[in-house]
This record gives C-alpha cells, sequence and structure tokens, in this order.
C-alpha cells in the first residue's frame, strides 16, 4: 500500500510539473494588402484607402503604431470606356491615440456614378503588386403606391412604407426622420428625429428598435413608435410652442451586392453562444483584402397632419 | 461498352447475391437428429434482461453470449442429451442449471440471475466470459449499463463521454459531448433510442447528452464497419435499448447531482412492466464552467417513458412495448432584445419482439415517430432568426432464422418517410429556405456463418430502393465481416462495407461551439454522400482474464456535404461536395479479476478533408489519443476509479497576422474613409497549426449503503484532479486563452425505494 502510495504521488508530481508546452497561435508573417472604396451616389466626391497588414510582437493588433496606410499607389477606375486615375491626400487625424500621422487617402472629384452603372478598380502597389476589383452600382427601387403617405395614418396601428427593385438580391436600410424647427431665445434650428419602429419592454424600461438592414422590402412602424418620437423632441421642454414640425422622410439605402456581403460580415453575429473560429472575412478584391462596392440612397416624404403635430402643442410647418 | 458495364457495375452484385441464396440454402438444409437450446436471462429482483450475459455449456466448446434483449439460442445440440447450463454476468451470481435437449425440438429456459449483495466484502467470481471463437464483431463495443456506472461521473453520468474510452472515438473536449468516430463528422454518428433515429441528442449546446443513463440498460457501440443490419450514416451507430421497469415490485428512485435532479418510477403491470424516468436541470451554477454566457437562463428536461407487454411459456415469447421519450431545452429571456432559444425531441415507438414457437426464428417490428424542432427566436435582438423541423415516420421490420449448424440468416426492411424544414440566415447575412420530404425503401439481408469454429463471416447487403435524395447514389451497401482464429487465443478480424447518409446536416466547421446543426435531405446537386470502410483486426487472449485487440482502418469518404463558406447570395448553393479520408491503428487492452477492471486503449489516426481543392485536417483529428480506467471495488459498498485521458493537440489556424479592417455603423453617417479602422486577424492556412496536447486525470469515490430498506449511493468525483489548463481556444483578437475545465470537485447522491 505503501509503494502504491508514493508510485501515485510520483506520478502526479510528474504531471503537475510537465503542463506547459511550447506553443504559438502565430504563423509566419506575410505582408498583405487592402483596399477599401465604397461608392457613392448621392456625391461626386469619392474616396478610397490603401492599407498593408502588420506584426506585431503579442496578438494585441493595437499595438501597432506604425501607420499602415499607402499612399502613391497607380489608383485608376473604370467605367465602361473611361478611365479616371485617383490621387492620394491626406486629412488631420481626431485621434491620435495609434497613429500620429495624418490619414492617407485617395480621391476622385466630380465622379457621380448612376444606377446600373458597371465600375472596376485596379491599383498597382509600388512593388509591384496589384489589386483588382469590380462593382456594379444597384437599380433604384420604386416607392410603392401602397405606401402611407401621411402620419398617423387613419384607422390602422402601423405606417408602412413599402418599394420595389428590380435586383434578385439587395438589401437595404431604411430609416425614418422628423424634420422639424426648435427656436430658441434668437435662433432657429433645423433638427432631425430618427424614428424607432417600435418600442419594447424590458423590465420597467422601455427599449426602442430602429430597423436593420435586411432584404425586406418593407419598413412598418407602429403608430405608439410615432407617438413617442414625436414627444421625444420636445422632452423636458416645457415650451412645446418652440418646435415647428415639417414632415417626415423616409431614407433608404440600397446596397449593391458585395457591401450588403461586407457589412454582413462586419456585423455577422449569430447569436450569444455559438463560438467560431475562424471568423468570416468577406472581401471582393483580388489580390488582397478590403472592399469595393456601392450603394445608393433615395427618399420618400410623408405629410405629418397639423391635427397630430398640434396634439404635441408644436406648430405645424405645414401651410394650408 | 456493354460487357464494361457488367463488370463494372452488375456482375460483382449479382455474385454477391449469389453467395448470399447458396449460404442461405445450404444453412437451412441441415441434418435431423439434433436440439437447440433458447432462452433470456434476467435479473431475479426486477426482471431486467440481462444483455451480453454469458451462457456455457459445461464439458463443450459451445455457449452463447445474451443479445441485447437478453435472448439467446444455441443450435446443434444433440439430442437426448442432458447439458449442464452456466449462466454468468458481472455483478450476479453464477447459475448453473440442467437441461435436457430434446431432437428436433427446441429447448427454453428462463434464467433469473441474483445480483450480489452490494455490501460484501468482495467481489464473488463471476464466471468465465464466453467468447464465441468465430463472433463478427470487429469495430463493435458491448457496452453494459454496469459498465457505465463505474466511470467516475463527473458533473453527469454521460453515455456519450464515456465512449471516449473506445479507442479511435475522439471528442474536442471537456466542454462537448459530441464524439467523432475515425476520422468522420458528430453528423454521421446514427444514434438510437429503443431503434429509433436520435435526431438532436444533446442538452446544453452538446455539454451532455440527451440520453439518462438511469433508463438506458445496454448499447451496443459500432466504431466502423458494421453489419447491413444498420446503415443511414457513415461512420458509426449507437444503439441504445431502454430498462422494461421492474417486474416484481414498485420502486422510485432520486438523484441530485450538482446540475440536474432526476427521479423515476418503474413497477409491474399485469403481463407486463413500466418505467418512467425524469431528468431536470436544477442549477446553473455549473454550466459557469463551461459556456461565455454567464447568465444564461438556460433550462433542460427529458422525459422517458416505457410500457412493455410480456407473454413468455415454455414454448416461445411475445414482447410488445411502447415507448415515448421527450426532451426540451430552452432559454428564454425575459429582455425581448436578447434572443430565445428552442430544441425539442419527442419520439414516440411501438416494438414487438416475437420468438416463434418450435422454430428458431425470431423477428422484431417496430413503428415509430421522431421529430426534432430548434429554433432560434431573434426578438429584437441581433440574432440571426433560424429554425429546423425533421420528422421521421418509420416502419422497419426483421426476421432472424438460426440454422442447426449455428449460421444466421436475417432479412429486414425499413421504409422512412422524412421531412425537414429549415430556414435560416448565415453570417452574411444570406437566407436559406429549404424544405423538402421523401421516402427512403431499404431492404437488408446478411448470411452469419458461424458453422466453423475457428472461423466465421457475416455477409450481407443493403438494398435502397427508394432514397429520400434525388440524386441516387449506390443502390446496393454490401458489407462483409469475418473472423478467422488460427490459434485458441488469436483472432484474425477483418471488416469491409459501403455505407451512405442521405440524410445531412449543414455545420460549420469553423463553429467550435455549434447551436444550430440543421437537417436536411442531400439536395438534388449533391450526390449521396458515401463511405468505403476497410478494417483488419487481431484479438489476443493469451492471458487469463486480459484481452488485447488491436485495428487498423482505412477509411475513404466521397461526396460528403460540407457547407459552402463563399454563399454570398441566396442562389448559391448552401452545400459544396467534399472528400475525406481517415486511417489508424488502434489498441485496447482489458484487464478484469476480482475486484479490479482496468482498460487501456490508445489511437494513433490521421484524417484529412478535402473541399473546394483544399485538403485540411478537420478540427478532430488528434495523432495520439490515450485513455486509461482503473476501477477497484474496495468492499462494503466502496468503489472507487481514476481516468486518465491524453490527446495530442487537436488542430487550429494560426495567426499571420493584422491589418486594419474598416467598420462602419452606420451608413447613414460614415462611410468609405470616413468609417473606422480597427485591427482584424490574418488568418494562415486552415487547421495548419496544433494547440497543445490534452490530458486529465479524474477520481470518483462512490459507496453504497441500504438504510431502512433504502439503497443509498453517494458518488464523490474529482475532475482534473491536477488542474491541468487544457486549452479549450484562444480568442483572436486578444490572443487570450480560454481553457477547458479546471480543477472541479462534484457530488451526486441517489436514493433508491
Amino acid at each position: 500500500m505503501k509503494k502504491l502510495l508514493i508510485t501515485t504521488g510520483i506520478f502526479l508530481s510528474l504531471l503537475f510539473v510537465s503542463c506547459e508546452e511550447d506553443f504559438s497561435p502565430r504563423s509566419e508573417f506575410k505582408e498583405r494588402y487592402i483596399l477599401n472604396c465604397i461608392l457613392r451616389t448621392d456625391t461626386a466626391f469619392q474616396t478610397a484607402t490603401i492599407l498593408r497588414s502588420y506584426n506585431v510582437p503579442g496578438y494585441d493588433g493595437y499595438a501597432n503604431t506604425d501607420d499602415p496606410f499607402i499612399t502613391a499607389a497607380d489608383f485608376r477606375i473604370w467605367q465602361g470606356d473611361n478611365v479616371y486615375k485617383l490621387r492620394d491626400s491626406s486629412i488631420q487625424r481626431s485621434d491620435t491615440s495609434r497613429y500620429n500621422t495624418p490619414i492617407k487617402f485617395y480621391y476622385l472629384k466630380n465622379f457621380q456614378p448612376a444606377s446600373n452603372d458597371s465600375i472596376a478598380v485596379r491599383v498597382v502597389l509600388n512593388n509591384g503588386k496589384k489589386l483588382f476589383a469590380s462593382t456594379r452600382i444597384p437599380s433604384e427601387i420604386k416607392f410603392g403606391l401602397d405606401s402611407d403617405k401621411s402620419l398617423p395614418p387613419e384607422n390602422k396601428s402601423t405606417f408602412i412604407f413599402t418599394w420595389q427593385s428590380e435586383e434578385l438580391f439587395t438589401y437595404y436600410l431604411p430609416r425614418l426622420r422628423f424634420f422639424y424647427e426648435k427656436k430658441t431665445d434668437s435662433t432657429t434650428t433645423l433638427m432631425s428625429k430618427v424614428v424607432p419602429i417600435k418600442f419594447v419592454q424590458n423590465g420597467n424600461q422601455w427599449e426602442p428598435v430602429y430597423p436593420i438592414i435586411s432584404s425586406n422590402n418593407k419598413i412598418i412602424y407602429q403608430n405608439s413608435a410615432l407617438d413617442s418620437a414625436m414627444a421625444e423632441i420636445s422632452k423636458g421642454d416645457p415650451n412645446k410652442n418652440n418646435y415647428k414640425i415639417f414632415g417626415a422622410n423616409l431614407e433608404l439605402l440600397v446596397f449593391d451586392r458585395n457591401l450588403t456581403n461586407y457589412y454582413s460580415s462586419i456585423n455577422g453575429f449569430l447569436d450569444d453562444f455559438t463560438i467560431i473560429l475562424n471568423e468570416p472575412d468577406y472581401s471582393n478584391i483580388e489580390g488582397g483584402f478590403g472592399i469595393f462596392a456601392s450603394y445608393i440612397k433615395q427618399n420618400s416624404g410623408a405629410l405629418i397632419k397639423k391635427e397630430y403635430v398640434e396634439s404635441f402643442g408644436y406648430k405645424s410647418g405645414l401651410t394650408n | 461498352m456493354t460487357y464494361l458495364f457488367f463488370f463494372q457495375y452488375l456482375a460483382p452484385s449479382r455474385i454477391f447475391i449469389s453467395i448470399l441464396i447458396m449460404l442461405s440454402v445450404s444453412g437451412i438444409c441441415f441434418a435431423q437428429g439434433y436440439g437447440s437450446l433458447r432462452g433470456n436471462v434476467v435479473d431475479s429482483l426486477n426482471g431486467e434482461a440481462l444483455p451480453y450475459a454469458n451462457i456455457i455449456l459445461e464439458g463443450t466448446e459451445r455457449g452463447a453470449t445474451a443479445d441485447l434483449n437478453g435472448n439467446f439460442i444455441i443450435r446443434g445440440l444433440t439430442g437426448g442429451k442432458t447439458y449442464t447450463v452456466n449462466v454468468s454476468f458481472l455483478g450476479y451470481r453464477t447459475l448453473t442449471q440442467e437441461v435436457k435437449i430434446d431432437a428436433d425440438r427446441i429447448s427454453v429456459i428462463r434464467i433469473q440471475l441474483s445480483p450480489i449483495n452490494i455490501q460484501l466484502q468482495a467481489i464473488e467470481k463471476i464466471g468465465e466470459k464466453y467468447n464465441r471463437p468465430n463472433e463478427t464483431d470487429l469495430g463493435l463495443q458491448k457496452i453494459n449499463v454496469r459498465d457505465i456506472e463505474l466511470l467516475p461521473k463527473g458533473v453527469e453520468t454521460d453515455i456519450f463521454r464515456s465512449l471516449q474510452f473506445v479507442p479511435g472515438v475522439q471528442n474536442t473536449g471537456d466542454v462537448s459531448a459530441r464524439y467523432y468516430v475515425r476520422g468522420g463528422g458528430s453528423n454521421q454518428n446514427l444514434v438510437l433510442l429503443n431503434g429509433v433515429s436520435v435526431y438532436n441528442p444533446f442538452h446544453a449546446f452538446g455539454l451532455f447528452s440527451i440520453i439518462d443513463p438511469e433508463m438506458i440498460n445496454a448499447l451496443e457501440f459500432y466504431k466502423g464497419g458494421f453489419t447491413a443490419d444498420y446503415g443511414g450514416r457513415l461512420s458509426s451507430i449507437l444503439n441504445l435499448v431502454t430498462k422494461d421497469g421492474n417486474k416484481n415490485r414498485y420502486g422510485t428512485s432520486a438523484t441530485i447531482s450538482f446540475l440536474t435532479g432526476k427521479a423515476s418510477v418503474e413497477g409491474p403491470i399485469p403481463e407486463g412492466s413500466f418505467i418512467f424516468t425524469g431528468r431536470k436541470s436544477l442549477f446553473r451554477d455549473i454550466l459557469r464552467k463551461f459556456i461565455n454566457y454567464k447568465n444564461a437562463p438556460f433550462d433542460f428536461y427529458d422525459f422517458s417513458g416505457k410500457i412493455n407487454f410480456l407473454s413468455q411459456n415454455t414454448k416461445d415469447l411475445t414482447k410488445i412495448s411502447i415507448s415515448t421519450f421527450n426532451s426540451l431545452d430552452q432559454i428564454k429571456n425575459e429582455d425581448p432584445l436578447k434572443a430565445d432559444y428552442e430544441w425539442i425531441n419527442n419520439i414516440y415507438s411501438a416494438y414487438w419482439f416475437q420468438e416463434w414457437e418450435d422454430v428458431p426464428i425470431y423477428s422484431e417490428t417496430s413503428a415509430s415517430l421522431s421529430s426534432f424542432t430548434g429554433e432560434i427566436k431573434p426578438n429584437e435582438s441581433e440574432a440571426k432568426q433560424r429554425y429546423n423541423k425533421v420528422k421521421d415516420v418509420s416502419f422497419l421490420a426483421d426476421i432472424t432464422y438460426v440454422s442447426e449448424s449455428s449460421d444466421e440468416i436475417k432479412v429486414g426492411m425499413s421504409i422512412k418517410s422524412i421531412k425537414t424544414e429549415t430556414k435560416f440566415e448565415n453570417l452574411q447575412g444570406t437566407r436559406t429556405n429549404l424544405s423538402d420530404n421523401g421516402l427512403h425503401l431499404n431492404i437488408y439481408a446478411k448470411y452469419k456463418l458461424l458453422r466453423w469454429e475457428d472461423f466465421g463471416v457475416d455477409i450481407g447487403t443493403r438494398v435502397n430502393v427508394l432514397t429520400l435524395a434525388k440524386n441516387k447514389g449506390s443502390v446496393l451497401e454490401p458489407r462483409v465481416n469475418l473472423t478467422f482464429r488460427p490459434l485458441p487465443t488469436i483472432a484474425v478480424k477483418a471488416a469491409w462495407g459501403i455505407y451512405t447518409q442521405d440524410l445531412i446536416t449543414l455545420v460549420n466547421d469553423n463553429e467550435i461551439i455549434t447551436i444550430f446543426e440543421p437537417w436536411l435531405i442531400t439536395p438534388d446537386y449533391l450526390r449521396i454522400p458515401e463511405a468505403i470502410h476497410y478494417v483488419l483486426g487481431m484479438e489476443i487472449n493469451q492471458i487469463d482474464n486480459l484481452t488485447i485487440s488491436g485495428e487498423a482502418y482505412y477509411k475513404f469518404l466521397k461526396n460528403t456535404a460540407e457547407m459552402n463558406e463563399n454563399k454570398a447570395s441566396s442562389s448559391d448553393p448552401d452545400f459544396v461536395a467534399g472528400k475525406g479520408e481517415a486511417y489508424g491503428i488502434e489498441m485496447l487492452m482489458n484487464y478484469n479479476r476480482d475486484i479490479i477492471q482496468l482498460t487501456l486503449s490508445y489511437s494513433l489516426s490521421w484524417s484529412y478533408k478535402e473541399v473546394n481543392g483544399w485538403i485540411y485536417y478537420p478540427k478532430y483529428d488528434t495523432r495520439h489519443s490515450v485513455t486509461s480506467n482503473l476501477n477497484i471495488n474496495l468492499g462494503n459498498g466502496w468503489q472507487t476509479s481514476l481516468s486518465w485521458f491524453f490527446n495530442s493537440g487537436l488542430p487550429f489556424t494560426q495567426i499571420e497576422g493584422f491589418y486594419d479592417k474598416l467598420y462602419f455603423d452606420d451608413l447613414f453617417f460614415s462611410g468609405g474613409l470616413y468609417g473606422y479602422y480597427l485591427p482584424f486577424t490574418v488568418l494562415a492556412d486552415k487547421n495548419l497549426g496544433r494547440l497543445p496536447t490534452y490530458h486529465r486525470l479524474d477520481l470518483g469515490l462512490t459507496k453504497q449503503f441500504i438504510l431502512a430498506f433504502t439503497k443509498i449511493s453517494l458518488s464523490v468525483n474529482v475532475l482534473n484532479v491536477y488542474n491541468r489548463k487544457n486549452i479549450f481556444y484562444f480568442e483572436r483578437d486578444t490572443g487570450a486563452r480560454v481553457n477547458m475545465l479546471p480543477f472541479m470537485p462534484t457530488a451526486t447522491l441517489k436514493v433508491e425505494l
């Protein structure tokens, strides 16, 4: 028995002292290149960035303080037979906690792509490395005739916008805002209030829920959410008469497929429990990482009824 | 061209069927003047069947091992002779009984074995274990519920975790009961409960199996080379048979552990018995050791019920069982900004076993409904909505004939009507909405040639008459399993077979905790996944009480359904076809003597997957694996156990570097240049790195005693005795090491009336 105890003790001791091994989660570093360019149809000034990957001694990427942004690349965009060359520039960085150099970027003036345009990009870096990508500007959508035109809607509890698209796989991000004017002693400020689609109760609190990116071609606002947003405009201010409400506007971002995939991958969240080790890193850049994509923005207005505005104590911006 | 087609496809099938027919005819036509012995072995106190009990005819080389239902048949005995039958089973007093065998008749004995008093100082000699020399059992592990009871219980005794003592079975750590067999995915393992498929056999994200060991009487585990009576999966079969309930008196039991409370009630009914067991999660604290989300309002339960009607006499036996199994796992948040989760299994089955009067035939017939629903309800959270439902209505029937020469013929058929519904959104926001249904009609036949003492063959085939998937795979699934014993103490065994699986799951290889693995019928654009097993083994029984066995295997997988990681739009396929390959050698040593049971196993293995032209190690590939378990009966109701596990490192994907990735929370306010940039890891080639080795020591000590007619069992267990910091994974963004279970003492109290 004594021998057994001694043997067991020695065995366990060996196990205790032999637990740590050499282990590194790192492999050999290879330099990679990243191109980011998201074209917009609501501006004629397009921007892009090019970066290089970096290495740090530990696992904390924030430890890198060498500016990875790259300039002086040959950066061209093709729109049909037209070729445009982007220039590099820089702007001051507001947050210098990590990099204290200006932000380097590329830009192209007077370039406003239109729906359905096919655009390609080619970048040749100083070291000869090349990056390629292409995208197609999404088609314009048509707002549905069955969309509500004024709010609050009559005889129903929801306010609805609908739209149709020729695209098969397009994602949308809607945002409804109330536009209003706030008058203080001597100034008048034009402001807007983003409207949630609904409020949900969490314990004793009511939490707003805002639209998320989705392929749904409809957005539904509960009347109670409209009421709450309207009331919040002047929350804490007893002088309701200082507010003049003009109207509501739905802005709709229509993504191209590349942006949809990229946006989804960076906001990729399955649930609280799944553990994914190899996080998806969507990119449509040949020869590197990053994104070359586009989106369009469209608007649809809605009237806010005068009696509804006045029920909150506000003035109506409607002339009739 | 025609001849080529004949030789390539038709000829092998016809030759194979011809052999089967010839063997069948030769087995049926046999000499007259012999008698047979048929019977069953049960526990004398509760009437529960004793699977794998040993039946030996003294003074002869003849004997049998009881099957999963405790039944046996020995044919070809000399008519008019009286045989002395020794029946033994671990933990029971050996019974000796004389039986006269009549020529051309089947003599029947019903054997009741008495369990040994738990408070005896030492275990009595349990009798010799009968090993039929020509048993074709390569790749088969028969595990008795008493074997499971001897293992350290950990937080909760778990049948799936006990499988890791079988060489060739791999898991990916303490935090999952999922198992991987010889390089196959976890969805390639069929779990049968009373012959019915269980589609989601896990509680709590896979931390524990839903099979409560309290309700299980015996199990068979085929880790490869399984015979023609099993099908539908590529890698392994776990066949669990539940208890029938006490046929003699009413009894109840209650058990409480650090995780669950459970209770059972059982007793006799006219011409039968019943048993109901239930288990419910009670304490959430222990789950904090396992999962990241510390405050999850986790809740699960499982319930099983079985009612049996038994009619037996000296000529035949009829048994009808009706059983149910229901389980629910849920996370129901009060906060509407958090998602809710729900997993439900519902299984209902009816089973009829018949020993036919005066003929050496028995039949099994069953009808069942097995459904699984898994749903993630996002509510107002950002979680992705996911839903899967599978409904399986099955009818199975088979008949087994045992010839005078001891050869066995088994033919059977199964009809499965399966409907699946699947809706989910992947990480890239792309939605899938698939619903499908199909009918699977399968017939199978096998011939077990056992007439020669030193040579046995189990040869058969499954014929896929109808498949769930429209794109058909192999019509025939031929299987061969043979044993040759050149010396009394040495057996050489081999197995080969083709296996198909037309019901698949969508599993993300990159997830180490998976909570949604939907079942789907193989889509039209894929061929049915198929595997070929080649196994060669050797068993040595040179020393009394010591068995050493070794197996070498090669498994080839093709058309495996792998998740399409590049799916970017709804029109892209969810799956791509993959290939796989696995090979290795496995050693198992069992030593059983008096109060000591020792099991040692070692496996050396390689496995690979090929998807989209990339070849990589799957996440469960480990080169070396060692498990050991020592049980000592200390007497006076004390039992101790010690288990040690070792695995060489599992694969993982290394970090190659970092880059600043563009993020934007809200494109209304930002975009392009005006987003923000955060460090993001650049990954190296998939799974080329290796985590550190895993090892862990568990200890268990159990005391059983009787107090005022109440049987009490108190177990104290210590997991990870020397607090080895086994890595589970490391976080990509911080490099922080997330370890598996630390040193953890647990206790379980069981009270039986």
